[in-house]
Order: structure tokens, then sequence, then C-alpha cells
């Protein structure tokens, strides 16, 4: 666009025209200048960003270098938002910011705006010559736009040969300058050695309970990580372990996922409703409802032995509405895949609608043995998970190089327990929380008095805590009452270390003495 | 990357080119000559300058023998300007200051009284320690320098033109002081601190004033040609977003308005008049000329902030319990506009 010079001093339109058009232009070159910017932005350092991102995730090192992955994302997300940033529509005043801040002309674009194309007299006229000027200078087409991209491309060029080398030189957090000495590397190799003798024990164990296919392949997993323990001269802090280790709880997922199923865990309840509808069976409607699958075994039964003696006339009836009900129940049953509970509700319905005992003794015996498989399946899902989270507690700790836990033996958990309950109360099954004692704060309520007390001297403020030990509840078993008493004395201790100013070798004394006297590290307790 | 500009006039704005380019060329004189006598403090010189050429008076506040008085009377004999210097004392009275009818007799029968003018009557009056005048004596001076004129029994007298007070105060003293109002402070368009020179100054300063040597001073221009550049400055355009900034920053100062930051909330009794915002404006075109430009830019309104706000403010009682200083809290503000304006 030309406008001729008597034209554009004499009329305010004319300036507007001359201004609007010199605008234009110098949009036209901001755009230009951020294309080269996000050239050099973009190239050489998004893009190596990217590169870090990929090659990080197909060695599937992601985890052990958070710190990289973090700055490589938000070089990525900084620049995709600098870089849509301009899609948002913006006001002629904001362009006009905008053209100010990156032309490095301070208000000239405002001024050219609100006073040049409005005033027709030299003073206008001149603003408009100023910005002109400006945006023509040799000095400012030098420096602009290549000045804000040059030292962002000079960064850049230094640092994409140190992101390039990085993935190859970056330290590991899991490598051995993160465990500190060599001691805590003797000490978990120790433990490492430790938990998987544990693990050995108990998989010969519980090798009769599980499914021998799929403990089988458990076993072989264990094998194979036992075998790849690293020697001594090693250091057990190595990659593989970790992977091996990931591959296990990865492998534990699948097992867990892979325990048949018999469709009681969803449909005990509404099993639980039908059943409780018949005479004498409410016990074992209870204790379907409830969950506690051996229990409702035993129930059902006993159920079954009744009728199977004949005694047809204990035989409960079935209502007409009854019956649709199960047969509704026994519909749901097949669309969710429980084909052998279906079957079996299904012959307890024909056995309860003819009055036929023999039926419906056969089908409670057999709806007693899947509340037998449920029960069991829930043991092996606690223990899955109990040896999962080991896994997974031991691999992190690795991770972090921090010193590892003392194994737990999964059979000391009730819910790992081969012994069935005696049939009474909760049974075996309800042992399936973490805490292999039960409830803490209840536990510790019941069997224990504590006392505080706080004296005053001259010799200063004390403070004496008594705990009674003798048991103001029913009597534990021997096992359970060591444990809880040593867990008890060792949170005393804790607590005591923390709170109290004791030399850094008297507290290290202390924790040592509990690690030596916990009970069931010596291999004999299990014998 | 370079784009072709194809609506550029062929030659630039002649007149006004050179009005302004003059008027840089008398401001870097007059403050060349000014330096021959007055070493560093060059913020000070450029300051009281620009508020020559504004038409404000200045107060300057430093402690003893930092060159307060010196500055004054050195600008005023680079200008060719009548020049009155007044003492301020507690028994200055403000007839002292005014003038005076005295009474004429001229043979029998044939008297008169005849108003005998006071040193008020002058191009530049340099008001040394102005806050030593009893509130009398100050307040003799507002009509002076808001008017530019002086009413004696009735009858109003008009100034010479220009007319400026550069009125010099101490802030060790408070015995004998009578601290300025606020009325008369909201007059000065600028209060300067003089701050202690550096140790290249000082010695710079010892150099020039141990010897034999003295330095003679011409004159640069006169009273018209000052008008003139007046004239000139106060022709700068301001873009409409500019004044808003300036009428923006003055209310900011005022607690009790939606502009107010918490700090000034917290800490300000009063805020500024709107004088400060026509102040800052009337300096803001005076340094966009010296820095090239013909519009005011923000900058330029923020740069003189600071003098012109610092008098115009009173803290409350908990700024002042908290030693919070008026300075402090304007350079605050300033940056924080700043930021804001810029980003």
């Amino acid at each position: 666009m030309t406008l001729s010079e008597s034209e554009s001093a004499r009329t305010p339109s004319a300036n507007r025209a001359r201004w609007d058009a010199l605008i234009g232009s110098a949009r036209r070159r901001v755009a230009a200048g951020r294309a080269v910017d996000y050239f050099y932005r973009g190239a050489l350092w998004a893009l190596p960003a990217l590169y870090l991102l990929c090659l990080f995730s197909a060695l599937g090192l992601m985890a052990g270098r958070l710190p990289i992955v973090a700055a490589a994302s938000i070089t990525l997300l900084w620049w995709g938002a600098t870089a849509l940033r301009f899609l948002i529509p913006g006001s002629r005043r904001q362009a006009l910011h905008a053209l100010d801040r990156n032309l490095g002309l301070p208000d000239l674009a405002l001024a050219g705006d609100e006073v040049g194309t409005r005033d027709p007299s030299e003073w206008g006229r001149s603003i408009l010559d100023s910005a002109l000027e400006r945006l023509e200078s040799t000095d400012w087409a030098r420096d602009w736009p290549l000045s804000r991209a040059r030292p962002a491309g000079a960064l850049a060029l230094v640092a994409l040969p140190a992101l390039v080398l990085l993935p190859f030189v970056s330290p590991s957090s899991f490598d051995a300058d993160a465990l500190e000495t060599a001691e805590t590397r003797d000490r978990n190799r120790e433990r490492l050695v430790e938990m998987y003798e544990i693990w050995e024990q108990a998989a010969e164990t519980f090798e009769e309970q599980w499914a021998e296919q799929e403990w089988n392949a458990f076993r072989e997993y264990l094998e194979q990580a036992a075998r790849e323990l690293p020697s001594a001269d090693e250091d057990p802090a190595q990659r593989d372990l970790l992977r091996q280790f990931h591959r296990m709880e990865t492998r534990l997922d699948e097992l867990n996922a892979r325990l048949p199923a018999t469709g009681l865990e969803t449909f005990a309840g509404e099993l639980a409703n039908r059943a409780r509808r018949m005479d004498g069976w409410e016990s074992a409607a209870s204790a379907l409802e409830s969950g506690h699958f051996h229990t409702a075994s035993d129930r059902l039964q006993a159920l079954s032995r009744n009728d199977t003696n004949g005694n047809s006339a204990e035989v409960p009836s079935l209502s007409d509405e009854d019956l649709e009900r199960w047969e509704e129940m026994i519909e749901d049953l097949r669309e969710a895949g429980h084909e052998e509970l279906a079957e079996a509700c299904e012959l307890l319905c024909d056995g309860l609608k003819e009055g036929d005992a023999a039926k419906t003794a056969a089908a409670l015996s057999r709806l007693a043995q899947l509340a037998q498989s449920e029960a069991f399946r829930e043991q092996q899902q606690a223990a899955l998970a109990r040896m999962q989270r080991q896994l997974r507690d031991t691999r992190e700790a690795m991770a972090r190089g921090e010193q590892l836990a003392r194994a737990e033996d999964p059979r000391r958990s009730p819910a790992m327990s081969p012994d069935r309950g005696d049939g009474e109360g909760d049974g075996i099954g309800s042992g399936t929380s973490d805490n292999p004692l039960g409830d803490p704060a209840a536990w510790t309520a019941e069997y224990f008095t504590e006392t505080l007390e706080g004296r005053l001297s001259d010799e200063g403020e004390s403070e004496t805590r008594t705990i009674s030990l003798e048991p103001s509840g029913p009597e534990h078993t021997g096992t359970g009452s060591t444990d809880a008493r040593f867990d008890l004395y060792e949170q005393l201790s804790r607590e005591t270390i923390d709170n109290e100013d004791i030399p850094l070798a008297h507290r290290e004394a202390v924790r040592r003495y509990f690690q030596e006297i916990r009970p069931g590290t010596d291999e004999d307790d299990h014998d | 990357m370079k784009m072709i500009m194809t609506d550029r006039p062929t030659e630039s704005n002649p007149p006004l080119e050179s009005a302004l380019e003059d008027f840089r060329n008398k401001f870097s004189t007059l403050r060349d000559e000014v330096g021959k006598v007055i070493v560093g403090q060059q913020e000070i010189v450029d300051a009281t300058l620009t508020a020559i050429l504004t038409g404000g008076h200045v107060l300057l506040e430093g402690v003893p023998g930092l060159g307060k008085t010196l500055l004054i009377k050195t600008i005023a004999q680079a200008l060719d300007l009548k020049f009155s210097r007044v003492q301020f004392t507690p028994d200055v009275m403000p007839a002292d200051l005014v003038g005076t009818k005295v009474f004429i007799e001229e043979g029998p029968g044939n008297a008169r009284f005849e108003f005998s003018r006071g040193p008020l009557f002058t191009n530049l009056l340099l008001g040394d320690e102005i806050n030593r005048a009893s509130p009398k004596t100050q307040s003799a001076l507002l009509e002076a320098m808001q008017e530019r004129s002086v009413t004696v029994t009735g009858d109003t007298h008009l100034l010479d033109t220009p007319f400026f007070v550069l009125a010099t105060q101490n802030p060790l003293e408070h015995e004998g002081t009578y601290p300025l109002p606020e009325a008369q402070l909201d007059r000065f368009l600028f209060k300067l601190n003089v701050a202690y020179p550096t140790m290249e100054e000082f010695e710079n300063i010892l150099a020039r004033t141990t010897g034999t040597a003295e330095t003679n001073l011409d004159p640069v221009f006169d009273g018209k040609q000052i008008d003139a550049m007046t004239r000139l400055a106060l022709q700068v355009p301001v873009p409409d977003t500019v004044r808003r900034r300036a009428a923006e920053l003055v209310m900011t100062t005022h607690p009790e308005t939606e502009y107010a930051t918490p700090e000034i909330r917290r800490c300000v009794r009063f805020g500024a008049s709107p004088r400060a915002g026509q102040a800052c404006l009337r300096a803001g075109k005076v340094r966009a000329i010296l820095r090239g430009r013909s519009y005011v830019a923000t900058e330029d309104v923020l740069a003189y902030a600071v003098p012109i706000l610092n008098h115009r403010i009173l803290l409350n009682f908990e700024a002042q319990a908290d030693g919070v200083t008026t300075t402090d809290l304007l350079d605050e503000l300033v940056r924080e506009k700043s930021r804001e304006w810029n980003s």
C-alpha cells in the first residue's frame, strides 16, 4: 500500500490508513520473528526433549530418572503452550501492546494508534514518522527478530549434545552410588537371600493347596529370581534384578486375575436372601451373606447330610414367588458366566420344587463345595497380594537406595494359614487384612492398660509411661501374643527414641536390639 | 527477513523536529553549564531543570553541605533571570517577602503610599531553609506559587514571569522549624532528596573548591526562551492510555479507592491531589522531548513519580510505627506499576 506524502500528512483518515499499513507490516514481521524463534526453540529444545522421552520409554527407565523426564516434559509443554498462545484471538489494544513489547517500541504503537492516527498536526505525523523510522532502521532490522532467538539458539546448541549424551552418562538412582556404604549393600544382600529362603519355604507349605499349574509357574519365577541373585562380588542393586522383580509383580497380578471365580463373591448376598426364606437354612444364609465361606460350606454340608438321611419332611417348601426369584437368579448367574453355581442352584431349585430330599442334598453338597472353593480362592488372593506388596516394597526400597526391610514370612498371616478355623465366628477368611494381628487399636485397648504420669521435682520434669501387660481380655495364642508384645515394645522404643534426646549410637543400639530379638527371624521359630 | 515498507515519507517534519532538537540542545547546554560548578547529583540537576521547564517549583531536602543552595544559585547564574534569595528565619514576616506600601512625602500636602516590591518579585526565588519560616510567612507564598501574583491591601500585583521557587530544607533539625503545611507542599512540583555524593564525586568537589580557581558561568538563555520551551513541552501529545495510567497512578495512592494496593491501604492515610497527576504529565512531556520522543510514554510518567508523590501522600500511624517511609512505599508502587504496564 502506497500513500502519497502530502496526503499522509494532511488528513487523519490518511494517517489512519498509513498507520494500519505500518502495523500490518510490523505484525507480519513479528510473526516471521516468532517463526524463527520457534524454529530455534522447537528444533533445538523440544525435539531433543522428545527424543529423551522416547528413548527413556523404550528403555523402560522412566521411573528411575524422574527429574530428567520431568524437565523434558516441562520443556515440551512450555514449547507447546507458547506456540498455541497466539491462537487466542486478541483485541486490537492487546495486539498493540504485544507489538510494543515484541518490537522494542515503548508505547510507540499505542501513541501511533491513539494520537498519530487522529492528530493531523505535526505531532501526529512526527509520531508516525518515528514508528516508521524505527521499524526500518538498520539496528532494529538487525536486532529483531534474531536477537531473541540467537541466545536461545546458542544455549540450545550447547545443551543439545548434553541432552543426547544424558541417558548414557546420567547416574542411575539405584546404582551402587545410591547405596551409601558397603555395609548397607551387604545387609541388603542378606535381606534378599533371606527373603527368597522364606519364600521357598512358603512355597513348599502351600504347594498342595494351590492350583498346581499356577503355583508351578510362580515357582519358576521364584527360582529364576533366586538364580539371578547377585554373588557376593556383585552389586545387588542391579537393574536386571529390579526388572525381574517388576516382572514377578506383574506375574502375581496375572495369577491373581486367573484364580477361578465361583460367582459366590458376587452372588452370595442374593443366594443368602433366597436361602433365608427356607426353614432351617437361616444360619447357612447368614454365613453366606457375611462372606464367611468356610462356615457357610460347613453349614451347607450339614444341611446336605440331613437331607441325605432321607428325611424328606424337612425339605422346605418353595412358593411360586420364591421359585420365580430363584429362576431369575439362575439366569443372572448364567449371564455372568458362573455355570457351575447356576447348575447347583438349578438342581437345588428342582429338589425344593419336587420335595426331593436326595436332589436337594446333592445340590447343597455342590454349593458347599463351591463355598469351600471360594474361601480358598480368597486365601490365595490374600497370599498373592501379600507377596506382591512385599516385592513392590523391596523393589522400591532398592530403587531409592534405602536399606531393605526384613522379609516377612507370608505364612504368618492368618489369610495364608493352611489350617481352617473352628467353624464358629468369622473363620479363617476374615484374616485378609494387611495386619496379621487384626485391628491394632482395638487389640491394644482390650489387652493392655496404659497410664501416663507426670512429676515435677527439683531435678526437673519427668514423665512415666506405664504399660500393664496383664491380659484383661481373653487369652490369645502364644505366637500372636509374642508378636503383639514385640510390636508394642518396639513401637514404644521407637517413640522414645524419636521424642528424647538420645545419642545416635544409643539409638542404633536400641534399633539393633529389637532387630535381633524380633520373633520369627530364627528359622527354628517356624518349625 | 527484512520487510519492505512502501509508505515511508521522503522527508520528516523539519519545523517540529528542529524545535525539539533545539529544546534538547538548550537543555543539554544548560546542564553542562551547571555541571561546571555542581559535581555529580546529575539526577537532582536534571529534575530541577525539568521542573523549571515545566514551570514548577522545587523543594530540595538534604542535610547541610550537600550543595542545595549552590545548585540553585548556579542555575540562576546559568539562566539570565532575576534572582532573589531569602534566608528564612522565624522572624521573617510576610511583608518581608511580598513587600509593603511605604509612605512617601513629596512636599507639603503632597504625599502618597507607594508599593515597595519584596524579593518575591523576581524570576527565581531561592527560599533557603524554608521550614524555618513561621506558618504565617509560609502561607504568604501560597498565592505567589500557585497564582503567580500577590495581593497587598486589596491590590493584586502580578509577579514576573517566569517565576520559580526553589526552596531548601534540612530534615535533621527540628528545633525552631515549622513543617510546611500540606497545601504548600502540594504546590511544589518535586520534592527532591539530595543524597550524599559518592567517593569519586567527593574527591572532585574537594579538588574544585579548595583552590583559587573561580568558575564564571555564562547565561545560557533567558526567561522568554524558557517560556517558549515550556509552551513547546506542553504541546507534546499524550496517548489516552498513558493519560489513564497517570490518573491510575495517582488514584492508587488513595487507600479508599479500588486502585489502591494492599500496602497502600495499610500504610497511607491520604493520597495525592490531582496536582500530582498534572505534574506527572507535565514533567513527562519534558522528559519525552529530552528522550527524543514526540509523545509521552509510560516510562515518562513513572520516571518522576517518586519526587512528585512523596510529599503529597500522608502516612498513617501504623506505617510510621512500622518505620515505613514514603520513598520505599512509592518505589515499590512504581516497580509494581512498571511490571503491570510492561507485561
